[in-house]
């Protein structure tokens, strides 16, 4: 269990908290999606996980024990990130990145070892790019770079996966295909998954449960069929919307009138 | 990925090839058998012949000449592929962030005013203060971005250049020679000394770099990325850039300044056996060492002068950088 204490976070020099006692558990085997408004504070919260940014305030605890004053090393065996697709300065080789996921463990002055391989392998194989190995990272599509850096992810053998916005840049079907993928990997391996969407119809279909963030507070925690409500939107994003049921699954739908094209919340 | 084992295999034995056959051409000219035998006798293969000027020539002036360039072109090349790597920028290289320009000032420092401090320890202090200048220039943000680097590191060479010549000004006429033809870069002055100096100084600072290469790799992804992945991202880079700058200042303190091959090599050889670190680091040490014998041997044989072998890898260098820069366009320049 992964469970984030009143996160209180605040920039150096700055008078405001942006995240005001963010509390939330997250369990094992699941999708835990936070949704929430450009500048709610999620990439914010995101970077408090990671340690990239020191808290304020407040706790993040697996199992019972703090991640605070960990190493480096230490925290990335916890926590593997997915960030978002991007261009490394080099081409490096599909493989070359995922093995680049073994980093945290080996040591300072070495190579990575054969079982180092054989993880990367195993890692590309459960992600589906056995196909892409050897071909240049800055020469695949969008959908297969989100790919490749879930296969990272899972390389590095950490029991809790954070994904940032893993769809961001893809299109229809890639959006699909990735969440799928995850959420399968997620359940099959027990992992602690915390994925931040912009979608909500999309974390809708792929979310176990859901984290709604504004203005730095969490404003609904719980079943995302039950807490990505016409309500709920509303006050987080100030859109109205009807909520349609489709084989017990909700769907967002905007107020646009069919005819004119316009907003009628 | 067969033919890249032989590509690499090739790469890996081209410095002795070179440096085999760099001994065979001179100035004064030997036959091919005087050349082996004076090399025999230098080994102490042959024993009992009386000095001849034949051996000296092979043996106390060829021989380390020739490992003197290898030397200088393994840490030039070595730290170009990991300034490279860690600042993620494929256009700089010692020489473009100003530590050789450091270096250099730290020499002439030593030459000219402080002769008993040891000129390899004031070409790394200054080596190390001009690239972490030049790196906090750059570094705004989080991230430092291609661009500002590169300028900074003009403005670091600008500046250290700018001191030296008030060094030169200053000395007396007779160092001011020795020191302006040192700046020029050059192997003329090798001997069996300054093949010990350099091979103990850049040993040493080439054994970290072989044994973190890997982790170059992880270090090119950026700040943020490498620390998710686990790497203590301040302590590497120190680690990084204090062994870097210690070959580029021994480099500097045996041969003067001697730029662009640590910019050329690696990527020649990231163009030739791909950019994973692991192979790209050894493979550009042994490139740069071939590299630099034949600009040497060439420096030595082109004309009936012993011209500075810095300006032979200038005339191929400028070139090869415009051609970079066309080539990569935004690849390069972008971000």
């Amino acid at each position: 269990m992964l469970r984030i204490e009143n996160l209180t976070f605040r920039h150096a020099h700055h008078e405001a908290d942006i995240l005001h006692s963010v509390t939330f558990d997250a369990g094992p085997g699941k999708i835990t999606t936070i949704l929430g408004p450009n500048g709610s504070g999620k990439t914010t919260l995101f970077r408090c996980i990671a340690g990239l940014w020191k808290m304020k305030e407040g706790a993040v605890l697996f199992e019972g024990r703090t991640l605070r004053g960990l190493s480096p090393a230490e925290r990335a065996r916890l926590l593997a990130i997915v960030p978002q697709e991007h261009e490394p300065p080099f081409p490096y080789s599909v493989f070359d990145i995922v093995l680049m996921g073994r980093a945290t463990h080996v040591g300072i002055f070495s190579v990575p070892s054969r079982r180092d391989y054989a993880a990367a392998y195993d890692a590309i194989g459960i992600a589906g790019i056995s196909h892409l190995a050897e071909r240049p990272y800055t020469r695949i599509s969008g959908g297969e770079r989100q790919l490749v850096l879930i296969a990272r992810a899972l390389a590095q053998d950490s029991p809790i996966l954070i994904l940032d916005e893993p769809t961001s840049h893809l299109d229809f079907r890639n959006q699909i295909v990735i969440l799928e993928k995850v959420r399968s990997i997620v359940a099959e391996r027990g992992l602690t998954a915390l994925m931040t969407l912009h979608d909500p119809n999309l974390a809708l279909l792929f979310s176990d449960h859901a984290i709604l963030i504004k203005n730095g507070s969490v404003i609904a925690d719980g079943n995302p069929q039950e807490v990505i409500s016409a309500q709920n939107l509303l006050e987080m994003y100030g859109i109205s919307v009807d909520v349609l049921r489709n084989n017990g699954m909700g769907f967002i739908c905007p107020k646009i009138d069919r005819a004119t094209g316009r907003y009628t919340g | 990925m067969r033919v890249k084992t032989y590509i690499s295999v090739f790469i890996a034995i081209s410095p002795f090839a070179a440096g085999w056959v760099a001994l065979f051409l001179g100035a004064y000219e030997l036959a091919p058998m005087q050349v082996l035998r004076s090399l025999a006798e230098g080994i102490g293969l042959l024993t009992g012949l009386p000095d001849s000027p034949e051996r000296a020539v092979v043996f106390d002036i060829r021989l380390p000449r020739v490992l003197l360039a290898a030397l200088v072109g393994v840490a030039l090349s070595a730290s170009g592929v990991t300034l490279q790597g860690i600042f993620r920028n494929p256009l700089v290289d010692p020489y473009i962030l100003g530590i050789s320009a450091g270096a250099a000032l730290g020499c002439a420092l030593s030459v000219g005013f402080m002769p008993d401090v040891p000129v390899q320890f004031l070409a790394f202090v200054f080596g190390v203060l001009a690239v972490m200048l030049a790196y906090t220039m750059a570094k705004t943000q989080g991230e430092i971005s291609r661009l500002p680097l590169i300028l900074s590191g003009i403005i670091m060479s600008a500046f250290f250049t700018a001191m030296l010549s008030i060094i030169k000004f200053l000395v007396d006429p007779m160092k001011l020679q020795s020191i302006v033809f040192w700046l020029m870069g050059s192997f003329a002055l090798a001997d069996w000394k300054l093949v010990g100096i350099a091979a103990i100084g850049i040993g040493l600072g080439m054994l970290p770099l072989l044994l973190m290469r890997w982790r170059m790799n992880v270090m090119s992804m950026g700040e943020d990325e490498a620390k998710g992945l686990g790497i203590n991202v301040s302590r590497d880079r120190i680690i990084f850039i204090a062994a870097a700058t210690l070959g580029v200042s021994i480099a500097v303190s045996v041969s003067g300044i001697i730029g662009w091959v640590g910019l050329m090599v690696p990527h020649l050889i990231r163009m030739i056996a791909g950019p994973d670190h692991k192979s790209l680091l050894p493979l550009s040490m042994a490139g740069g060492a071939t590299f630099m014998i034949i600009a040497d041997t060439m420096a030595r044989n082109l004309t009936g002068y012993d011209i500075p072998v810095g300006i032979i890898t200038a005339i191929i260098g400028a070139p090869f950088f415009v051609y970079l820069m066309r080539k990569g366009g935004t690849e390069s320049w972008g971000k």
